[in-house]
């Protein structure tokens, strides 16, 4: 997918993650791997929380952003 | 907040009426239900709810369809989204782009199996379009006061519920609320002349019309019909100026009605609805016209 090409244009519901805000890379980052959830079968919402998931496993919640974590 | 028909809905006093037809509608603006576990309209607050309605969804509950790659074709005025199985006319979806106000919209036609048209389509004209985000929506399409939506003489508040999850098994609970009224009697419910809609007796066969126009938004009624008087199987009125042919309220009650020619009793039928060509609501009238005054004789004797 082409994903969007303005933080903007990404509805206001998609644009933080408990209740952090992401950026627009990090939000395309997220649906791009809810894309590759789809194709095992999933449907959107459950691949998005997946994606969601795995994110989360990547990055952390830092002073109100979410930055890759160490190590 | 509150449930509102054509503006209708929001307190006793606002009520919607008795016996009219609405879709109930309840979606996401996260795109991230998986799961709807239940749907409850009731007349007390609180979870869970006691009248499930969850069987009654259209489309059903199980139906999950969203995404955030939607594109609209302005060419052929059609929306493709990921799948629309399960998907009918009338079935709401939310919508989510910067060409367009954000919020549900209902499908006009299923067109294929991932292509949809859509009632008051916001994407027209705007150009094609990609990156839609989208979640198809439920709803409960019912008569208002007919079980379990409850209706009353005074009102009574209808509560509708839905409790979602998403794909975190996080659970939402979620409720709004709608009032539901019976109508009132006589000229309360529909004034001819500013009279009760049946047994009064007029020598002008015009007659000025009022709907509920003691209610803020009229019951919710948007547009009204003439059609035959259900018993009699005759409709001997027009809207003054000519047509029986369904109008907007507020057109309707500008005209007024005209009954036909001659004196005697005139019988007809008001059909009221939530939207242009919906299911009616029909309310028999009569009026008795005699436009013959009394007669005078004169006569002479001597005195």
């Amino acid at each position: 997918m082409a994903g969007f090409g303005s933080i903007n244009y990404v509805p206001p519901r998609l644009r933080k993650l408990r209740g952090v805000p992401l950026s627009l890379s990090q939000v395309n980052s997220i649906l791009a791997q809810s894309d590759a959830y789809m194709a095992t079968g999933l449907n959107f919402p459950e691949a998005l929380a997946k994606a969601r998931e795995a994110f989360q496993l990547e990055y952390e919640s830092v002073s109100g952003a979410w930055v890759r974590r160490a190590g | 907040m509150a449930i509102l028909i054509n503006g209708a809905g929001g307190s006793a006093a606002d009520p919607i009426l008795n016996g009219l037809r609405a879709q109930l509608v309840f979606g996401t603006n996260s795109f991230d239900i998986t799961t709807v576990v239940n749907a409850w309209v009731d007349q007390a607050a609180g979870f869970p709810g006691t009248n499930s309605v969850s069987a009654s969804l259209t489309p059903t509950a199980a139906t999950i369809i969203a995404g955030t790659t939607g594109s609209y074709n302005d060419t052929t005025d059609q929306l493709t989204i990921s799948s629309t199985t399960g998907l009918a006319t009338d079935d709401a979806i939310y919508l989510s782009h910067a060409s367009i106000t954000d919020g549900f919209y209902r499908i006009n036609t299923v067109v294929n199996g991932t292509t949809i048209t859509l009632k008051n389509d916001p994407f027209a004209g705007g150009g094609s379009q990609t990156t839609i985000s989208y979640q198809v929506a439920w709803s409960f399409i019912e008569n208002m006061g007919t079980a379990p939506i409850v209706s009353s003489g005074a009102g009574t508040q209808n509560f509708f519920k839905a409790r979602v999850q998403d794909g975190s098994a996080n659970q939402t609970d979620a409720s709004d609320s709608f009032y539901v009224r019976s109508a009132p009697t006589g000229s309360a419910y529909i004034a001819l002349d500013g009279l009760d809609y049946t047994g009064q007796t007029f020598a002008d066969p015009a007659l000025t019309l009022a709907i509920l126009s003691a209610w803020t938004n009229n019951g919710g009624i948007s547009h009204v019909e003439l059609a035959n008087h259900s018993v009699q199987t005759v409709n001997n009125f027009t809207w003054t100026g000519g047509g029986v042919e369904e109008r907007t309220l507020a057109a309707a009650e500008t005209a007024g009605l005209t009954a036909s020619a001659g004196d005697g009793i005139k019988y007809g039928r008001l059909l009221f609805k939530t939207q242009a060509g919906g299911t009616a609501l029909g309310v028999d009238i009569d009026v008795t016209v005699d436009t013959a005054g009394p007669s005078v004789l004169f006569t002479a004797y001597g005195a």
